[in-house]
C-alpha cells in the first residue's frame, strides 16, 4: 500500500458509523448505482437503434 | 539433531495450538475443493496457503513479496478483470439493456451489510469492506479491502469466494420465500437480437467512459474488465483474446489464492471478527438477491398482464457469474421444465458484474463522506 493511499483511508473517521450514517449510505450508494445503471442502459438503447440497421 | 525436533517441540508451547487449527482450516478448505467442487481454483490454494502460512519457523517473504508485488499494488485482481472482460459475452445484456436495472437492484446487499457491520461495531473502513462482500466478486473485493487498508483481507477475500460457490445453496431458499408458486411459473419468451459488430466494439468503451465519469473510484476495475472485453470482440485480437481467457485468468488465479494466504496468520485469522465477518458475509448474498427479487416484483405492479417479469430473473443481478444465472435457469425448469430463463438471466448477470463493481468504486468513494 502506498503512502497516498494511507493518508487517504487516514481521512476515513476510526468508529462504526452510526444509525443515520449507514442509512444516509444505503440511500447515496444504492441509489447512485441505479443512476449510473439507467444511463448505461440509455446508451446502449441508444447504440442498438443507431446500429441495428447497420451491417452486422 | 536436536534442531530438527525444535519446531516439533515448539508446536506444545504458547499459541501453537492456533496454528493447528489454520491447519484444519485450510483442509476443510481443501476438502471443499476437491470434494465439493467449491471455486476450486482459489479454495484450494488459499486452503494451501493457510497451512503454509502457519508452519513454525518457516520462511515465507516469498508470499510476503508476492502479497505486496500483486495484492497490494491491486496488480493481481485487475490482471485478472482483463480475463474475465475476455470470456464474458455481453450479447445478451445488450439484446434487452432493461435488464441492467436487476444489476443494480441486486447490489442492495453490499449497503445493508454495511448497515449490519456498523452494528456490530466495525469501523466505517472495516465494515464498508465487509460489505463488498456482496459484491459476489472477488477481486473487487480484495480491490476494496486493501484500497480501505482493512485489517480482514483474509477472511474477507475467503468468505467472498465460499459464498460464490454457495450461491446453489443459498439463492433458491430466499428466491423461494419472496416469490409465489405463480409468479415462479411466469414465462418471458426470448427474442433474439442481432447486436451490431459495432455495438459490441463501443460498448466496452462507452461503459468505461461513463464509470471515469460518474464513479472514477471503479474506473480501474471496469477499465481492465472492458479493456478485456473490447479485445474479445474487436475481431483482430483472437490470440490474445483466448491467452487472456485460458493463460492469463489461470497463472493470475494460480498465485491469487496463494498470495491471499499472507493475510492468513492464525494472528490475524483467528478471531471473532473472522466468524462475524463470515456471517456477515451470508447476510450480504441474502439480501442482495432480495434486493433484486424485490425490485422485479416492484416493476411487476406497473407491467400489463402478459409481459410480467419473472421475478426470480432479478435474483441472478448478483454478479457470482455463470453461476447464479444458471441456478435462477434451473429454478424455472424445476417449476416448468419449458419455461426457458437462461438468456435472461444471463443478461442480468453479467448486468451484476457491471453494477457491483460501480458499488465497490461508490463505496470507496462514500466512505470518506460520512
Amino acid at each position: 500500500m502506498n503512502t497516498i493511499l494511507l493518508n487517504n483511508v487516514a481521512a476515513i473517521p476510526q468508529r462504526p458509523a452510526n444509525y443515520m450514517e449507514a442509512l444516509k449510505l444505503i440511500g447515496e450508494g444504492w441509489g447512485s448505482i441505479f443512476v449510473v445503471i439507467i444511463i448505461m442502459i440509455l446508451v446502449i438503447l441508444v447504440l442498438n437503434k443507431v446500429f441495428s440497421g447497420k451491417k452486422k | 539433531m536436536d534442531t530438527l525436533f525444535d519446531n516439533i517441540a515448539s508446536l506444545a508451547q504458547g499459541d501453537s495450538w492456533k496454528m493447528i487449527i489454520m491447519w484444519i482450516i485450510g483442509a476443510v478448505l481443501i476438502a471443499l475443493a476437491i470434494l465439493k467442487d467449491m471455486e476450486p481454483s482459489l479454495l484450494l490454494p488459499i486452503g494451501f496457503g493457510a497451512i503454509l502460512m502457519n508452519l513454525p519457523g518457516g520462511n515465507l517473504e516469498v508470499i510476503h513479496t508476492l502479497f505486496n508485488a500483486g495484492i497490494a499494488s491491486e496488480l493481481f485482481p485487475l490482471l485478472l478483470f482483463i480475463g474475465i472482460g475476455a470470456m464474458i459475452d455481453f450479447g445478451p445484456l445488450l439484446a434487452n439493456p432493461k435488464l441492467m436495472i436487476f444489476g443494480a437492484a441486486a447490489q442492495f446487499g453490499i449497503f445493508f451489510t454495511f448497515f449490519m457491520a456498523s452494528l456490530f461495531g466495525f469501523d466505517i473502513a472495516d465494515a464498508a469492506s465487509i460489505a463488498i462482500i456482496g459484491a459476489a466478486d472477488g477481486p473487487t473485493s480484495i480491490v476494496v479491502a486493501n484500497n480501505l487498508n482493512s485489517g480482514y483481507l483474509g477472511a474477507i477475500t475467503v468468505a467472498a469466494y465460499s459464498y460464490m460457490a454457495l450461491v446453489p445453496i443459498v439463492q433458491p431458499p430466499v428466491v423461494k420465500l419472496l416469490t409465489t408458486k405463480k409468479e415462479r411459473l411466469i414465462r418471458m419468451p426470448y427474442e433474439a437480437k442481432e447486436i451490431s459488430k459495432t455495438t459490441r466494439i463501443l460498448f466496452p468503451i462507452i461503459i468505461t467512459v461513463i464509470t471515469g465519469l460518474f464513479a472514477p473510484d471503479a474506473v480501474a476495475l471496469i477499465g481492465f474488465l472492458m479493456f478485456g472485453n473490447l479485445i474479445r470482440e474487436c475481431g483482430v485480437l483472437n490470440a490474445l483474446s483466448e491467452t487472456a481467457q485460458k493463460v492469463l485468468a489461470n497463472l493470475i488465479t494460480l498465485f491469487l489464492g496463494l498470495t491471499i494466504a499472507a493475510r492468513m496468520g492464525y494472528q490475524e485469522f483467528l478471531q471473532i471478527e473472522t466468524l462475524m465477518i463470515m456471517a456477515l458475509g451470508l447476510v450480504a448474498f441474502i439480501f442482495d438477491t432480495a434486493g433484486g427479487v424485490l425490485i422485479a416484483k416492484l416493476i411487476n405492479l406497473f407491467l400489463p398482464k402478459g409481459k410480467k417479469l419473472n421475478p426470480m430473473i432479478g435474483a441472478a443481478g448478483i454478479s457470482a457469474f455463470p453461476m447464479s444465472s444458471r441456478v435462477i435457469h434451473k429454478m424455472g425448469l424445476k417449476e416448468d421444465p419449458h419455461n426457458f430463463l437462461l438468456m435472461h438471466t444471463v443478461g442480468v448477470n453479467v448486468s451484476g458484474q457491471i453494477a457491483s463493481v460501480i458499488a465497490g468504486g461508490l463505496i470507496m468513494t462514500l466512505v470518506y463522506h460520512i
